[in-house]
Parts: C-alpha cells; structure tokens; sequence
C-alpha cells in the first residue's frame, strides 16, 4: 500500500517538475524582454553619466534587467520542437559552466593585477575583486541568450 | 549513430522543408538529424520511419562509439 502511494507521489511530483522545465512564454516576450533589457541598460549608463548616483534607482533598474532578461530567456521560439528544446538545454548548461569559470577567474586576474599595481606603485593594500549577484546572474542569462542563438545557428548550417 | 536520411529523403523525392512539415518539426531539426548533430527522440525516429515506411532500424544505425 505504502509503496504504490509513494510511486502516486513520485510520479505527481515528476510531472509537476516536468511542467515546470517545460513552461514556455509566448514568442512576443522574447522581443519585449530583450528590448526591455536594453532600455534599462542604457538608462543605467545615462544615469551613471548624469551625476545621480540613488542605490536604490540603481539597484531597482538592475533587477529589473534582470526580470527582463528572464522574461526573454523562458520565452518560446517562433518554432518551438524537440531540437530547440534540447538547444535550450545545452545553451543553459553551457552558462552555467561559462559563468562558473567567469566568476572563479575574473576575481583571480584582477587579484593578480592588484597585486601587481599595488608593488609597483607601492601603496600596500592589495584588494580582492567582490563579484555581486548581479553580475553573476547577468552573466548567466546573457551567456545562456547567446549560446541559444549560436546553437541554433549551427542548425541551420547545410 | 548513423543514419539514411538524406537517402531516404532523395528516394521519396522530399526537401528537408516537406519532411519537416510531415513529422510536425522545423527544417533545422532535419538537417541536424541528417548531418548527425541531433539524435531524435524515439518519438521522432517512430514518426520518420512511417513516413519512409520503413523500420526504424533501417533509418538509424549504431555507430561503433555508442
């Protein structure tokens, strides 16, 4: 008895999982996000520019690029079949991988070069670059924009 | 794996566009298929093989890495 109620619940909750991978937004909000995206990236450089300098407009406008770039990510493709959806998959763990090396070696390369700097110019301290969530989740939705697009470019190929 | 796609597709006189429109997938998928870049799901390869009316197992072959 016991055992059949847990394979109830175990195939429940693997369709319910499976629904969750396989939730697409229609096409039309791939545009929307992207373009979203990009508008909020060129009002933070504008503000950057302006002299203003409010944490909060800042960290508002960047969670929203965030949101963006989410709402683009889960977004369909025009043709939406088995091949793209295995592209996707290969798209998300390869920025995955990507944004792990990015993070480990970007923090790495700028010790160094602080370190560097730091005993020519000989003032002595020597700083750690401090990566933030942002970055690290801009960079993973980005590389996973981009390894999409080139993926599927492959297809195309003859 | 291998496969005769391509062969296939010459005998029955189909672009890669009509294959794609008869199995429901894009001209992509196709040419992945036929440049062997993308194994097909089960589903697919049972799809491709009714439509060549042939088994799956003359469509695809092991290849000796897998």
């Amino acid at each position: 008895m016991n055992t059949s109620c847990d394979a109830l619940n175990s195939e429940k909750e693997h369709k319910k999982l499976t629904q969750i991978i396989k939730y697409r937004l229609p096409h039309k909000f791939k545009k929307l996000g992207l373009l979203g995206a990009i508008s909020i990236f060129i009002f933070l450089i504008a503000y950057k520019y302006l002299g203003s300098n409010t944490l909060l407009v800042k960290d508002v406008a960047r969670t929203l690029m965030l949101l963006s770039l989410l709402i683009a990510s889960l977004s369909r493709e025009v043709f939406e079949d088995e091949y793209v959806q295995h592209v996707r998959n290969q798209s998300y763990a390869l920025s995955f991988f990507c944004t792990l090396v990015y993070s480990i070696s970007l923090p790495l390369i700028a010790f160094v070069l602080d370190l560097l700097i730091t005993n020519v110019s000989g003032d002595g301290n020597v700083n750690f670059y401090d990566m933030s969530a942002f970055e690290v989740l801009f960079m993973l939705v980005c590389f996973q924009l981009l390894f999409l697009e080139a993926l599927k470019r492959f297809g195309r190929v003859q | 794996m291998y496969n005769r796609l391509k062969v296939e597709r010459a005998e029955h006189d189909l672009t890669q566009e009509d294959l794609a429109k008869k199995i429901g997938v894009s001209r992509q998928t196709i040419n992945s298929i036929e440049k062997n870049r993308y194994v097909p799901s089960t589903i697919l390869a049972l799809k491709l093989s009714q439509v060549f009316a042939k088994p799956v197992n003359d469509l695809f072959t092991l290849a000796e890495e897998d």
